[in-house]
């Protein structure tokens, strides 16, 4: 969540920008994320997102040759005040790198602008509190609702360059630049070997300063449902590790960004995604798990580069 | 994202963002510093137990003397209901708190039910292997008795506070020291049915 471009006046100009990345999927989506264990816990994820599809709203189109990946390593700390109370905090460290620029051609058509480069660096973090506001358990079953609140910081750098010696765009800088208000609930519920998620995360966007523009990114709303299911042991107590399948459909729905105030057409949209992933726990302390989010449907405004897929894989120490 | 937050965001500022991310910090440290609310639920959830309120499914065991125990022998008495296994090492941790707690409230009428869920183990190597550990309170194995494997589903070291009438009324997941005042003073409250 980024901005700064390639040259505001080419930006101005031309009508497509560069690809909307998803931000907040780093503390808002993967295997019942925001369900968090009580007690404390220490959790470092890797994440790899790919773009290199060009679509037209709804539609793919021929992709001039441009291509953007991203790779994010968080690293989260939770620690539970109570039953019903738990605050976490995310600080990933990004690596960005992109091909091109997808600019508007003379016929219409999208076309690649000459820009390589990346930049390295830490990102924003995010402080989140979770507030269990809804509680039902039985021998068998386990029902939980919660209200989900925070902030992100302004912390990642939103100035790096190009290899042109322009600055980057703003998706493609560590930070944002801006201060951001995360809301959000979380929904779970236990029934034996199956387990239901859903979860809601919506920021509530800043403007930020990047590069030498003002670039504000859209609000946005994270979402996923996602099941579960315990496929070994088939009775917990049969081994002290524990292996679970789970498939979740999840997404992103941003508002169009602001360039200096201005609103930028090709931004914005909802990205949908099928995920599965698997979850290994060994012993009482490790989490392990691993999901491969592939985006099956776009829906982005005008032109826009859209993801392929996300790779997240996590460790995550409960003391 | 506006029609669902309710908010005017058009016009939020990157200053008003600011407030109200303030406000949300504020309400997160109220929530941190407040205390436990109430009675009952709330000295539960205060201590991380999960509240319950439904039956204890009955149960039979057997000790190494061949009596048994059932759920419904102990009626008119608080039960802490403990489920742990030989290969379960924060077991091994908590199994001696539970005999502090046993020793400090000897005169409270609690009794204490301790369930090995072990597979494989024998039973000699099972009560051995509490016994090293220093426990002296009877220790059951489930497969030598009649009892629900829906108490365990959860994993181990799981513990179940059952009331005087014979009820679930709390469930603590994962270990946890028991030798303290303030989990005295919440069996102490299921013991009392306050």
């Amino acid at each position: 969540m980024n901005n700064s471009l390639i040259g505001l006046a080419v930006a101005a100009a031309l009508s497509v920008t560069n690809a909307t990345a998803c931000d907040y999927c780093l503390i808002s989506q993967g295997i019942s994320p925001l369900l968090v264990q009580n007690g404390a816990g220490l959790k470092v994820a890797q994440r790899y997102t790919r773009l290199d599809n060009v679509y037209e709203g709804t539609d793919k189109v021929e992709n001039p040759g441009v291509k953007e990946e991203y790779w994010a390593t968080e690293l989260s700390g939770f620690y539970g005040f109570s039953e019903r109370f738990l605050l976490l905090v995310n600080v990933p460290l990004r690596k960005t790198r992109g091909d091109g620029e997808l600019v508007e051609g003379p016929d219409g058509k999208p076309e690649s602008e000459h820009m390589t480069g990346g930049a390295t660096g830490l990102g924003d973090v995010s402080l989140l509190g979770r507030y269990t506001v809804f509680s039902r358990h039985t021998l068998d079953t386990s029902t939980l609702l919660a209200g989900v609140f925070g902030v992100k910081l302004p912390t990642g750098s939103t100035s790096q360059h190009s290899d042109q010696g322009e600055y980057l765009d703003a998706h493609l800088q560590p930070g944002t630049g801006s201060t951001d208000l995360l809301l959000g609930v979380s929904a779970n519920h236990v029934l034996g070997r199956y387990s239901f998620s859903a979860n809601l995360l919506g920021a509530i966007t800043g403007e930020g300063e990047t590069g030498n523009t003002r670039h504000r990114f859209g609000n946005s709303l994270n979402y996923d449902v996602t099941g579960k299911y315990r496929i070994s042991p088939g009775i917990v107590g049969e081994s002290s590790n524990e292996l679970f399948l789970s498939l979740g459909v999840n997404g992103d729905y941003r508002r169009r960004e602001k360039l200096d105030g201005d609103t930028v057409p090709d931004s914005g949209g909802n990205t949908i995604y099928l995920t599965p992933g698997i979850q290994y726990l060994a012993g009482s302390h490790w989490i392990f798990e691993t999901t491969w989010q592939y985006a099956v449907y776009h829906d982005l405004n005008e032109t826009q580069l859209g993801e392929n897929y996300r790779l997240v894989a996590s460790a995550t120490y409960l003391f | 994202m506006e029609k669902i937050i309710g908010l005017s965001l058009r016009r939020l500022t990157c200053f008003e963002t600011g407030r109200i991310a303030c406000f949300a910090l504020l309400a997160a440290v109220w929530l941190i510093v407040s205390p436990a609310t109430g009675q009952g639920t709330g000295n539960f959830e205060s201590q991380h137990l999960q509240r319950l309120d439904e039956a204890a499914p009955d149960f039979l065991l057997r000790d190494p003397s061949g009596s048994v125990l059932s759920l419904s022998d102990l009626q008119g008495h608080p039960v802490i209901l403990h489920f742990w296994a030989t290969w379960c090492k924060p077991c091994r941790e908590e199994l001696p708190t539970l005999e502090a707690l046993t020793h400090q409230m000897t005169d409270s009428g609690v009794i204490l039910v301790a369930v090995a869920i072990d597979a494989e183990a024998d039973a000699a190597r099972v009560r051995r292997y509490a016994h090293d550990l220093g426990v002296s309170f009877p220790v059951y194995l489930a497969r030598e008795g009649t009892i629900s494997d829906r108490y365990w589903s959860w994993g181990v070291p799981v513990t179940y506070l059952i009331d005087p009438e014979g009820r679930l009324v709390a469930r603590s997941l994962g270990p946890r020291n028991w030798a303290t005042a303030s989990m005295r003073a919440l069996i102490t409250q299921v013991a009392t049915q306050d």
